[in-house]
């Protein structure tokens, strides 16, 4: 971008716009002379509200009178003696004109000053505050990020009402110079951490940020590792308290989804109506969304195994139903589960991507039709079904695990296929070693459910009573010591 | 909400129980092991601090080749030994490079102390739920007038003490492996652990096989093969589970040691060892075990055991000449 000072010539300047945004058809200047200095507003009609413009502007301009005799003088008097709502910092160059401008501003030039005043019009089409979408909870509160970076902010500001709370606002290298912001506790986050974001974050170097999802592969330090390197959440009110544990909340504009980092496994096994319900039975929840997760990545291939190689580890009478299913199909047990597993992924995929309006018949016609057919026809066991449409259910349980889910399923599918118990073993040993191999910036990714101390049964694995949650809040840096 | 910090007491213990659970054959009657035991933690834990002393005074690269092929041979038999558990539970299954992949795998992800550390732990976790499954599982077989009422005599006194001082690579990466802990008190630990732990499946070897016990061959193998719960008739399967994930941590030990003693880190804030030792470790065990695949294990266990303990000497001799130079320095002062 050309870093050159703005012109005294207005016409230069001008000009200049003319020549990067002339062909635009939304780009609107209008010229016209205060005290005889000829001037010109420029603002982008899709960014700035033209009546905010006639408002804030226009109408001061009019009811004032200016003497001044040439533009750096009217420059002064614009800044220091009229009611014009003028943002206190001028613009100097031409990188910060066209920043001012792209960002719906409205800018002011003066011939005969090199400066510009810029004027806050911003007026751009928004989604209003929804429901979330992805984070479905009954209770707690119901509002949801919208993709507007600054509403964000203010969302949060809403809920975290304290002189700790810190949004630093940075631009990412990108060619659109997309902005984001660094949401953090400054009482609370430890300095290191957010030190170390800050810096991995400006050093990132990406065609295109549409997503705070892109930063996420950055922070990874083992590129091989499956297990997601920060959490994410659509919900303010989840933001909220991971500030309040003395984590980063990343947002980037144009997103709805905020990032958190670091994050820890059991995190995602944690949701708002956790702690809205009682603890007995949100520990119980709790304690299923770890077998779902558990059955989702393990069963079908535990399956696979046990009647591939070890049939001796099931039941008698189970066998018996489980052989009577197997004979009548002609594909190995790992072939068929494969298959299975891999058609139910391609029906969620057909009804997620399909246009709403034919999505339920895709379900119709997988779920219904080719389930029923392949199982009429002999050609998939009725337990092998039961399986995969168990484990898929199951993965639905943790959300934020379902990439992982999927192709760890895949894995260790194959992995039992065609090793039988070692292989089951080599996958669940692989499955561990990535997440405790997970380096959430120096923290250890299986906090609090390894080494399973006093943390775990607090808030890791079940959840424990209120009164004993707050004297122990969970807050990054420190040893979970009594709050005071 | 704690930070990493350097604890290796898992990842040692691991590859130290695990031993006492893969064994070809049991070494000595529970009754003179509990009675030697004290003895044997005695000379493993003073072993283990004295190669400690030496080792920082005299380390030095033959001493670090030579520990490195110690245990690069190590990984091969272990890697063996587990083969040969897997062709008598499920013959035919899973081959030589299969064993090697299924075990060789999850090192990939071990390489970093973080991870190693915590499965580590994980892994120890569920090895004693596995165990206390099997005990279980087995209750009901296991009889107290099993228990030999025999004679002690010199010769079972030396081979008891023989069979508990095994010296295992582990007691040697404790003076390797960078620590937190004084490494005197984690000698203690690990030497009264693998004594106490291999004196115990012992007891309840005798307590299952009676006077049966020292000609049956997989010992615990065997036992757990016995074992029903409930509804499930054979579990067995659980423990091959989590030996083979024992042996995948120990080996990933293995390659993380060899790598820190050559050097070979992945550098710019990477804390992981370098994937590209990884290749040479995987083509190295891979050659070795077609190479051994043949050879009597049982016998190549107790040569590696006579060249740890030859390789490990002088270096105590050096530790305990450093001891006892750095005592009189004291009474001197």
């Amino acid at each position: 971008m050309n870093q050159e000072k703005l012109s005294r010539e207005l016409t230069e300047n001008t000009a200049f716009l003319d020549s990067i945004f002339g062909n635009s058809g939304d780009f609107y200047t209008r010229h016209f002379e205060i005290s005889g200095v000829r001037c010109c507003i420029a603002m982008f009609a899709g960014l700035s509200s033209p009546e905010k413009l006639c408002v804030m502007v226009l109408h001061e301009l009019e009811r004032e009178r200016f003497i001044e005799p040439d533009g750096e003088k009217l420059m002064q008097a614009l800044m220091n003696r009229s009611y014009l709502p003028a943002e206190p910092e001028t613009v100097k160059d031409r990188t910060a004109l066209v920043e001012m401008l792209t960002s719906g501003m409205a800018v002011l030039l003066i011939d005969g000053s090199r400066e510009a005043l810029t004027f806050s019009t911003q007026d751009m089409v928004q989604r209003s505050v929804g429901n979330p979408s992805g984070e479905g909870n009954i209770r707690g509160p119901q509002d949801a990020f919208t993709e507007h970076l600054r509403n964000n902010i203010s969302q949060l500001r809403r809920q975290f009402r304290t002189q700790d709370f810190v949004a630093e606002i940075c631009t990412a290298n990108t060619r659109a110079k997309t902005e984001y912001c660094i949401c953090y506790d400054r009482s609370l986050a430890p300095a290191e951490v957010v030190r170390k974001m800050r810096e991995c974050l400006q050093k990132i170097r990406i065609p295109i940020l549409l997503d705070s999802t892109y930063f996420a592969s950055f922070l990874k330090q083992d590129k091989l590792n499956l297990f997601p390197a920060a959490a994410y959440t659509e919900r303010p009110a989840v933001a909220c308290a991971r500030l309040c544990e003395g984590k980063i909340v990343v947002l980037v504009s144009g997103s709805p989804l905020a990032m958190v980092v670091p994050n820890f496994f059991a995190e995602h096994f944690e949701c708002l109506d956790d702690y809205s319900s009682g603890a007995v039975f949100a520990g119980l929840i709790r304690m299923l969304k770890y077998l779902a997760f558990l059955l989702s990545v393990f069963g079908p291939g535990l399956y696979v195994m046990a009647v591939s190689y070890a049939p001796e580890v099931i039941p008698v009478r189970l066998l018996a139903k489980l052989a009577q299913g197997e004979a009548s199909t002609p594909l190995p047990p790992m072939a068929e589960m494969l298959a299975v597993t891999l058609l139910l992924e391609i029906v969620r995929e057909a009804g997620l991507r399909a246009p709403k309006s034919i999505s339920h018949t895709v379900s119709l016609v997988g779920a219904l039709i080719l389930g029923e057919t392949a199982v009429s026809a002999g050609i998939v066991s009725v337990p092998v079904l039961t399986m995969a449409a168990a484990a898929t259910i199951a993965t639905l349980a943790v959300p934020s695990l379902y990439e992982q889910s999927i192709l760890f399923r895949f894995a260790v599918i194959v992995l039992a296929g065609l090793f039988g118990v070692p292989g089951i073993a080599c996958g669940f040993l692989t499955v561990l070693a990535m997440a405790c191999g997970s380096d959430s910036f120096g923290y250890d990714y299986l906090y609090p459910l390894i080494p399973a101390k006093h943390a775990a049964w607090r808030d890791g694995f079940v959840r424990t009573i209120w009164s004993r949650l707050a004297q122990w809040g969970e807050v990054l840096g420190t040893r979970g010591e009594k709050q005071t | 909400m704690e930070k990493n910090r350097h604890d290796w007491m898992p990842a040692l213990l691991i590859g130290i129980l695990s031993n006492a659970v893969l064994r070809f054959h049991t070494g000595y009657w529970s009754r003179i092991g509990i009675l030697a035991a004290g003895a044997s933690i005695l000379a493993l834990a003073l072993t283990t601090i004295w190669f400690s002393v030496g080792w920082k005074r005299w380390d030095c690269a033959p001493l670090r080749g030579g520990l490195c092929v110690i245990l690069a041979a190590s990984s091969v038999l272990e890697i063996l030994r587990l083969r040969n558990i897997y062709e008598s539970l499920y013959p035919g299954t899973v081959g030589l490079m299969a064993s090697c992949f299924v075990l060789l795998l999850p090192v990939v992800y071990l390489r970093r102390e973080n991870a190693l550390r915590q499965t580590a732990g994980a892994v120890l976790a569920l090895l004693a739920i596995g165990l206390a499954a099997m005990l279980l599982s087995i209750a009901q077989q296991l009889r107290v007038t099993n228990l030999q009422n025999i004679s002690l005599t010199a010769e079972e006194w030396l081979g008891t003490i023989s069979s508990q001082t095994v010296l295992y690579p582990e007691y040697l990466l404790l003076a390797v492996l960078p620590k937190r802990e004084k490494s005197e008190r984690s000698a203690v630990r690990l030497a009264c652990s693998g004594v106490l732990f291999d004196t115990g499946i012992h007891l309840l070897l005798e307590l299952f096989f009676g006077a049966a016990m020292p000609g049956r061959s997989s010992p615990v193998q065997a036992a757990a093969q016995c074992g029903a719960l409930s509804i499930f008739n054979r579990l067995e399967w659980v423990q091959l589970v989590l030996w083979t994930m024992a042996v995948s941590v120990k080996l990933a030990v293995y390659l993380y040691t060899m790598v820190e003693l050559l050097g070979g880190k992945t550098g710019q804030g990477n804390t992981a060892v370098g994937l590209d030792r990884f290749f040479w470790y995987l083509g190295g065990v891979l050659l070795f075990c077609i190479l051994w695949r043949s050879i009597d294990l049982e016998r190549a266990f107790e040569w590696r055991n006579i060249l740890i303990w030859a390789y490990a000497l002088p270096v105590v001799l050096g530790g305990v000449i450093q001891c006892l130079g750095g005592s009189r320095k004291r009474k001197t002062a």
